[in-house]
């Protein structure tokens, strides 16, 4: 029986591998996919201070930090039963809503729209972000990265780091927004929106 | 100069070390000038095949992320280490064993038994846990061993150079990049960074005050101009390499240590005892009770779990016995 793995599968968040056995025909006759990787965040989160949780549950992903902290966020304002205010909950939403536009324009750009622009058969030496730019040209790039750059821009901004961020407070968020960044947001934000309709 | 090979692997790891390198935008294309890259699982679609197929030090430089905790983990880590002219711990996992490095105080077993039968989430009644092998009618698949033990990169093989951070920041990976790019990089050993502890470069102001009481972050609402260890709240700044621009502090948030221990420092737990013993319970020290100065300290939640919280692989005492 002819088999092909796939190992490690690529141009996503996590680690694995597939196993593809063939029938005699050639077709596809069962397929295993194998996660080589646990680290056991339901053992190890165990004798922590539950308001720490938020700051260590984005270690489950990188790449979708920002959902993890906000599920934990949420978890830990139910353990301490607080509501949080109005403005710290905008802030959240303000916050989750650039990790959606950053989630999105990472997984459309890097991860998903080399197969799409060059092609399932191209070289895995082309088939990626920087074939991609090679192939759109450097102007319609630069303004992929920049719009890239702009929801995590915000994320910092609001969290300390874009990447496990840490505002998330039961009750509410450890930092208040200014003005001049309300602006930039704004700015920002509007520019994003022009940007998705490329 | 003629292209370098990189390659960025992930091990026991969350994507947040590749995704800081997405976040040094432009200068991407930098190092699309100067380097070929030649692995990196989240953005392309090489395979391990083809790293197998390269001669030793074929790759110029390798920037590795994640913590060891399985065998296959071992084997990529040794693969591209004999593969690789330059290794690099990249980010607080193979650096110091990161948040992974959490499991240290439990073992494979109680995990397995957490994640797999005790979860809410779990159906798991006949207790099956992940087997290394597997007989399907089609063929014998096999998982990783799965350790008690979780390991920093540089407790399984040689590495040349550090990058702290969870994740590494931006500057500090641009000054990686630059190194490259100029053809020069600082001597073997060196951990990017600052050379000075946290404390050094935090805007935060100290004023040598001295606390009677802990407090945990939500339980106050810090003064924002005033040091937060000052203030009563730990933060593992004294006992942390400076370079982070003090993130999270500037997030009104307290540091947790994830540039790992400063320079001269060697265990990173026992500075922040030492930082804390040097500021709590001071007052009329010497008449208060030892009941009294234990219960002082008994205020500080989870001190393993939070001055370890990203070096416990890497501490001298680096897991609980069970």
């Amino acid at each position: 029986m002819k088999k092909i793995t796939i190992d490690p599968f690529t141009r996503l968040e996590g680690h694995g591998r597939i196993d593809i056995f063939l029938d005699d025909e050639g077709n596809v006759a069962n397929p295993y996919l194998r996660i080589p990787e646990f680290r056991g965040f339901e053992k190890f989160c165990e004798g922590r201070p539950v308001e720490e949780l938020p700051r260590i549950t984005t270690r489950i992903c990188g790449v979708c930090p920002s959902a993890h902290r906000m599920a934990s966020a949420k978890a830990v304002d139910a353990v301490f039963h607080v509501e949080p205010p109005s403005a710290a909950k905008k802030v959240r939403e303000l916050y989750y809503s650039a990790h959606m536009c950053h989630s999105h324009i990472a997984h459309f750009y890097v991860l998903a729209a080399p197969d799409f622009v060059l092609g399932s058969t191209a070289e895995p030496a082309e088939r990626n972000l920087l074939g991609l730019i090679a192939k759109l040209g450097l102007e319609t790039g630069m303004e992929v990265i920049k719009h890239r750059a702009y929801a995590p821009d915000i994320q910092a901004v609001i969290g300390g780091k874009a990447t496990h961020s840490v505002c998330g407070l039961p009750g509410g968020v450890s930092k208040a927004i200014t003005e001049d960044e309300h602006c930039d947001f704004e700015e920002k934000s509007k520019s994003m929106v022009e940007f998705s309709k490329l | 100069m003629a292209k370098l090979k990189l390659a960025i692997y992930w091990s026991a790891s969350c994507g947040g070390c590749d995704v800081a390198i997405l976040d040094i935008n432009e200068k991407i294309l930098q190092v699309a000038e100067i380097a070929d890259i030649v692995f990196w699982p989240i953005a392309l679609d090489f395979k391990r095949h083809h790293v197998e197929a390269m001669p030793d030090k074929d790759i110029d430089i390798c920037l590795f992320n994640g913590a060891v905790r399985t065998s296959e983990q071992e084997e990529i880590a040794k693969l591209l280490r004999a593969k690789s002219k330059t290794m690099v711990a990249f980010g607080s996992c193979a650096h110091l064993g990161g948040i992974p490095g959490l499991s240290n105080f439990s073992n494979r077993v109680q995990a397995f038994e957490r994640a797999y039968v005790e979860s809410q989430s779990c159906d798991n009644p006949d207790k099956v846990f992940p087997q290394s092998v597997t007989n399907v009618a089609e063929d014998e698949l096999e998982l990783p061993e799965w350790w008690d033990t979780v390991k920093a990169l540089t407790q399984v093989v040689d590495v040349e150079y550090y990058i702290p951070g969870c994740p590494p920041t931006v500057p500090i990976i641009s000054q990686l990049v630059d190194a490259l790019a100029a053809g020069n990089l600082p001597p073997v050993g060196t951990v990017f960074g600052s050379d000075k502890a946290l404390c050094e470069e935090c805007p935060r102001t100290k004023e040598e005050k001295t606390i009677d009481k802990i407090y945990r972050p939500h339980e106050i609402i810090p003064d924002p101009e005033k040091c937060l260890l000052e203030q009563g709240i730990i933060c593992i700044g004294p006992a942390t390499r400076g370079g982070c621009e003090a993130r999270c502090i500037k997030a009104n948030i307290p540091c947790r240590g994830c540039f790992g221990p400063p320079p001269g420092v060697t265990d990173q737990g026992a500075k922040m005892v030492s930082a804390i013993a040097s500021i709590l319970g001071l007052e009329n020290e010497k008449d208060l009770s030892a009941e009294y100065v234990e219960r002082l300290m008994n205020q500080a939640k989870d001190p393993a779990g939070t001055f370890y919280r990203f070096g416990l692989p890497t501490a001298m005492i680096n897991r609980k016995r069970i």
